[in-house]
């Protein structure tokens, strides 16, 4: 069987010494003695193995190694242990937009974002029209990206990552971005690419999506995969750790707190 | 979970995509793995440094003249202070001058800026894969940009001091694009490093600036190697590495002859410190991300 992606007894670590600090910090430490670096796995012993073609879903409580995958996934951490194969062409929906240069045009960072994506300039110049159409910016888009509202840079970002040509997509929880109108236009964009064949591993925090978009499910608690198969019983195996009872049984009101639930938890983290 | 991987399968399949690629804990500092993701990313320099360059400057005239204006207000600087009040008449003191401050420059621009790329760009670390020794090429390329523009100011110094009888033109001014070669991968050896062990530094930029003026001032740019006559002294000034690169721009540019011998050694410093700044920063950028997060 061709995989996408395949990790064996994969496993990242951060040492929490390693967050350098100022210079004086750092002298009071050497002076109080070595402390021992704490060791923190943020993921352990992940064996995954993910066909062409499949969408996984990845869920778990916060501080689970969801993004953490992620980032191993598109080579931004080196793994500590084991290793990961990917085999495709790599689209980073991690965070949009993340190298955009404030003082440079929407329109020029199109190039500079698509190059940092992986793509040629005349693969950019070819899809220039397309990308500049999906972000519904209009004539903003000869403006310094500084004077962009959040919302716009999530578009501008999302327009470039979708138009990338991947193979394998990695999604951290983007799919909701601007205004109404275009989170349905984005969320189609992303179903017309799930079908056309590529590799998807997405954090969710809506389950119910999970279930109907996904092939497999991952759950991974504090690093470590509990359950990996089928999405509906991933999901209630989840669901049943939590207290909760199975999906086939919840309403849409209570998906959609659990879902509040779970982004709010995912958001305070993400700026502790 | 997938229990049924076979350990000697992987790596091992055929059929595989162009892009595939295969990242473990124990071989993934290998350099010839490290050099491929170089050239498969390699227009990603010119964007890095494009990005800098396009950001702080206009691309047209007044954008240019401004960008002259740099280097004009500091060789103004340099001016007041040493032909004003020190009354300093030294042959073509001026010219000399300038061609080692745009040098001494690039030098500051280069390892202080080097010393923050990774936390400067900490956004495009932490979610976009690109191998990081772009940043501190980045870095060098930028403050060559600037040096370059500088030079172009150079023949209005060369014109004056001609006019005045203290300067002619000799073939020796050819000499100038080894030395600035050899200044060249001297700066990429300091640039790893500083890039490796700046990320353990959040504070030091004020520091690491007054340090690098320190330095400067230690190396023959505002005075010459021969004003030094106690032999120990000598030797010390020599074996400073920079020393080599600012007293051969004072031959070359001003007195039209060839770099001194002491060049060589400034290369040589230079390769080894390529070869172990590159090593140690290939090994260390594994945890850039980290970092970054």
């Amino acid at each position: 069987m061709s995989f996408a992606i395949r990790t064996r007894d994969l496993g990242v670590r951060f040492r929490l010494q390693h967050s350098g600090g100022s210079v004086q910090s750092g002298i009071v430490r050497f002076i109080k003695g070595r402390q021992k670096a704490k060791d923190f796995w943020a993921l352990r012993h992940v064996d995954l193995e993910v066909p062409h073609g499949t969408i996984l879903g990845v869920i778990g409580a916060n501080g689970s190694g969801k993004s953490t995958l992620l980032r191993v996934l598109s080579r931004i951490l080196p793994p500590d242990e084991g290793a990961v194969e990917v085999d495709g062409k790599i689209s980073n929906l991690i965070t949009l937009g993340a190298g955009f240069h404030q003082n440079l045009s929407g329109f020029e960072n199109i190039f500079y974002n698509g190059i940092l994506l992986g793509l040629s300039r005349d693969e950019i110049e070819a899809k220039i029209d397309e990308i500049v159409e999906f972000t519904e910016l209009g004539d903003r888009i000869y403006t310094p990206v500084a004077t962009y509202s959040s919302g716009m840079k999530a578009r501008l970002g999302f327009s470039i990552a979708v138009h990338v040509d991947p193979e394998i997509i990695l999604v951290d929880e983007v799919i909701g971005v601007g205004d109404a109108q275009f989170r349905e236009r984005s969320t189609a964009k992303m179903r017309q690419l799930f079908e056309s064949g590529v590799t998807v591993v997405m954090v969710l925090h809506n389950m119910q999506t999970i279930v109907e978009m996904c092939h497999q499910a991952l759950w991974l608690d504090a690093g470590h995969p509990q359950k990996l198969g089928e999405p509906t019983e991933v999901v209630n195996a989840y669901l049943d750790s939590r207290g909760l009872p199975p999906i086939e049984e919840m309403d849409e009101k209570q998906i959609r707190r659990l879902e509040r639930q779970e982004r709010r938890a995912a958001r305070t983290q993400s700026f502790s | 979970m997938s229990s049924t991987i076979d350990p000697a399968a992987l790596g091992s399949a055929a059929g595989r995509s162009p892009h595939y690629v295969r990242v473990s804990a124990t071989e993934s500092t290998k350099v010839g793995g490290y050099l491929r993701d170089v050239l498969r990313h390699r227009t990603l320099i010119r964007v890095l440094v494009g990005r800098e360059l396009k950001g702080a400057h206009e691309f047209n005239l007044v954008g240019f003249a401004w960008w002259l204006l740099e280097p004009l207000s500091f060789a103004a600087v340099y001016f007041t202070l040493i032909v004003v009040i020190f009354g300093n008449s030294s042959k073509a003191y001026l010219l000399t001058v300038f061609v080692a401050l745009l040098a001494y420059k690039w030098l500051v621009k280069t390892v202080t800026g080097s010393i923050g790329t990774v936390r400067n760009n900490a956004g495009l670390v932490a979610n976009v894969f690109f191998p990081r020794a772009f940043l501190p090429i980045a870095e060098l390329m930028v403050g060559f940009a600037h040096y370059l523009v500088g030079l172009l100011i150079v023949p209005i110094f060369m014109l004056y001091y001609g006019l005045k009888d203290q300067w002619s033109l000799t073939p020796a001014i050819l000499w100038l694009p080894a030395v600035i070669a050899v200044q060249f991968v001297f700066m990429l050896g300091l640039a790893f490093p500083a890039a490796a062990f700046g990320i353990h530094f959040k504070n030091v930029r004020k520091l690491s600036g007054n340090l690098m003026r320190l330095w400067f001032y230690l190396s023959p740019g505002l005075w010459a190697l021969d004003r030094l006559t106690d032999p120990t002294a000598r030797t010390l000034a020599r074996l400073n590495p920079l020393t080599g690169i600012f007293e051969s721009y004072r031959q070359v540019v001003t007195l039209g002859e060839a770099p001194i011998v002491d060049l060589w050694y400034s290369l040589g410093f230079g390769i080894v410190a390529l070869v172990l700044g590159g090593w140690v920063f290939i090994r260390k950028e594994r945890q850039f991300g980290k970092v970054a997060i």
